[in-house]
């Protein structure tokens, strides 16, 4: 890491560099402040904004984006008890009763200290966990990376919440989705139904706009923008927030675990991971009954998770080349336009650019909590932005935007086309998250079925270079117990219920 | 005779498209179609789950309940248009009307407003927007737009 240093510092101290880092966390917050537009869409809607610049300079401004989207979705969960990102979801449950309670101000102060605090610790795991898990990787061959997608694909079964059966088709949609184009190692060309344009497969940033940015869209015009009380001001808040949070170490530390370990699993969000916080605070608190009701704890245990999932999303992006997280996911397009291809080469042969954005990472949450801490509070003011000049000009850029990846008139149809495809599914109960899910892991399994097969064949023995490599076993017994945990934990909640009730007659 | 819901209909378009997965795989090789057709055959057994759940456990809510269909269908076909539009005019003057057509439509509701400041509005909204960016990425950032077959 220190023979990087020199490049690393030259990177971070160019004064572009440095507005772009500030701009993107703020463009993010305020794009994730709005109630309907997700930290996905802050970077997919700005996207098209990093194609000219230098690697560098595009990997910071995303870095900031994203950090500033995920923050930025707390801000309505506060103020109008809508979450503005997904991931603010939890959030709301406490958030909303302070602001009922005059409290906005503290709820708000609170969000952006832990945000910025579980962000900086999801940065520091991002920089020691990155070069490890890298490095391990090296010793991956085809079965393996089969197994890592296959690990990925298992959480649908979190994933989809409502009914599994739709969650299971939506993530086999999104496989065959993934196999559009050339076949990686047959070479012949699959589904493209005579478009030429086909042939290197659908674009990736195209089809995940379509899914999580047009069904929002649309649905934001029934949206009623609720009215928002005024945030009063209370001096001296900032102190006492900052001791009372940093007095509690074992809980900060607990809420940025579970957001580090979600982010890394590929497919669990910032949702999961604010969810999963939430409930341990809940749970291990002596004053249960207060959380629900505008206790400042349950602000900061969701908020500190879902900044640290940020930094854990980002782990197996650059050491695999696998998204944790759909934001990521957008990362990862916006990695291969500028030829940058994630896995763990990566970390050997750019590792100048890698502890480049690792560290502006770490700085983005600084920045972070100096914005939500000045400004929280007039970007409130944006949640009344009238949706009459919001949707449409959403529509127009993502436009922009899928147009400007391979100048492809196609792509503006098929974004169209697949995102009215998006809402008639979502309103019939599939869910984009699996079918996304599918589309990202279907080519690196499918990858590794085919070469695995061919190596396994040349060997003598398919089978056992599927199941008998140890790191493939590891794997494999992974993906049982993620198959097997959210099951057993139903049968569990459904036993304990039954005793519960049995105890209460 | 109960009344199909969207379930089964959803089911059964999603057994076809399972089946055209499948059928066009045939003339692949080995290392083509491994992937695609497990795919296809796991989509199709899910998807006669999915058929036959629906017709023995039918739920009677319709899709799309409880939403504002007409301005769902405005919005759809608006956006349709638009990429139609982008073919035939070219980028700027296809999101000139996009912009403008909907930011009028969906001001709609709004009473404390005249018909006219509606327009002006929209017009002003959508010829701002629509130029700042056009200029913006096509002299910026140097991103060819679509010029349209009518200029083009």
């Amino acid at each position: 890491m220190l023979e990087t240093l020199p490049e690393v510092l030259n990177s971070l101290t160019q004064p572009l560099n440095i507005i772009l880092l500030c701009t993107g966390v703020l463009a993010g917050i305020i794009v994730g402040a709005l109630p309907g537009l997700t930290a996905t869409m802050a970077l997919a809607l700005l996207l098209p904004f990093t194609f000219t610049m230098e690697s560098d300079t595009s990997l910071i401004t995303m870095g900031g984006l994203y950090i500033g989207g995920i923050y930025g979705g707390c801000i309505s969960a506060i103020l109008i008890n809508t979450p503005g990102t997904p991931s603010a979801i939890a959030t709301t449950f406490d958030g909303y009763p302070m602001t009922k309670k005059g409290q906005a101000s503290k709820a708000l102060t609170a969000a952006a200290i832990s945000s910025g605090i579980g962000g900086i610790i999801g940065g520091l795991a991002l920089l020691f966990l990155t070069p490890v898990l890298a490095g391990w990787a090296l010793n991956f061959g085809p079965p393996e990376y089969f197994w890592v997608a296959v690990l990925g694909l298992t959480m649908i079964s979190t994933l989809s919440s409502g009914s599994m059966l739709k969650g299971l088709i939506g993530g086999c949609i999104g496989l065959l989705l993934g196999t559009v184009g050339i076949s990686p190692v047959g070479g012949e060309s699959r589904y493209t139904f005579g478009f030429s344009q086909l042939q290197s497969g659908l674009e990736l940033i195209v089809i995940l706009i379509a899914f999580f940015c047009i069904p929002e869209v649309i649905s934001m015009i029934e949206n009623k923008v609720k009215s928002q009380k005024s945030v009063r001001r209370e001096k001296g808040i900032v102190k006492t927030l900052f001791f009372n949070i940093i007095k509690k170490p074992f809980f900060i530390i607990r809420s940025s675990f579970i957001g580090i370990i979600t982010g890394i699993i590929p497919g669990a969000g910032g949702n999961v991971a604010s969810l999963l916080s939430y409930d341990a605070a809940v749970r291990f608190s002596k004053d249960k009954k207060s959380f629900g009701k505008g206790n400042v704890d349950g602000v900061v245990a969701a908020e500190t998770s879902n900044n640290a999932e940020v930094g854990g999303s980002l782990v197996p992006l650059l050491s695999l080349g696998i998204p944790g997280a759909p934001p990521a996911a957008i990362i990862l397009g916006a990695l291969m336009m500028q030829g940058i291809t994630p896995g763990p080469n990566l970390m050997s042969q750019q590792s100048g650019l890698v502890y480049t954005f690792l560290i502006a990472f770490v700085i983005a949450n600084v920045v972070l909590i100096i914005f939500g801490l000045m400004g929280s509070r007039y970007i409130g003011k944006v949640l009344s932005i009238p949706v009459s000049y919001l949707a449409p000009s959403i529509v127009f850029l993502t436009i922009i935007g899928s147009y400007a990846i391979r100048n492809n008139f196609l792509d503006i149809a098929l974004l169209i086309g697949f995102g009215l495809l998006a809402y008639v599914m979502k309103n019939a109960g599939f869910n984009p998250a699996p079918i996304v899910l599918g589309l990202i892991l279907g080519p690196i399994a499918e990858r590794g079925l085919a070469q695995s097969m061919l190596l396994g064949e040349a060997a003598g023995n398919v089978w056992g270079y599927f199941f008998s490599r140890p790191i493939s076993i590891v794997l494999i017994i992974l993906c049982a117990l993620s198959i097997l945990l959210p099951v057993l934990g139903n049968l569990f909640a459904a036993k304990n219920e039954d005793s519960q009730e049995r105890m209460g007659a | 005779m109960q009344r199909v819901n969207y379930n089964t209909i959803s089911a059964f378009i999603l057994v076809i498209v399972a089946g055209i997965a499948i059928w066009e795989t045939r003339d692949l090789s080995e290392m083509s179609y491994i992937f695609p057709r497990t795919i296809g055959i796991i989509l199709l057994l899910l998807s006669i789950a999915y058929l036959i759940n629906s017709l023995i456990k039918p739920k009677h809510n319709k899709l799309l309940e409880g939403i504002d269909k007409r301005k769902v269908a405005v919005m759809s076909a608006g956006m349709i248009s638009y990429v139609i539009l982008i073919g035939l005019v070219g980028f700027l003057i296809a999101s000139m009307m996009f912009i403008g057509f909907l930011t009028w439509y969906l001001q709609r509701d709004n009473q404390g407003k005249s018909g006219r400041a509606k327009i002006a509005d929209a017009a002003i909204g959508s010829i701002s927007v629509s130029v700042l960016f056009f200029v913006l990425f096509r002299y910026v950032f140097l991103v060819p737009l679509p010029t349209g077959l009518l200029f083009g």
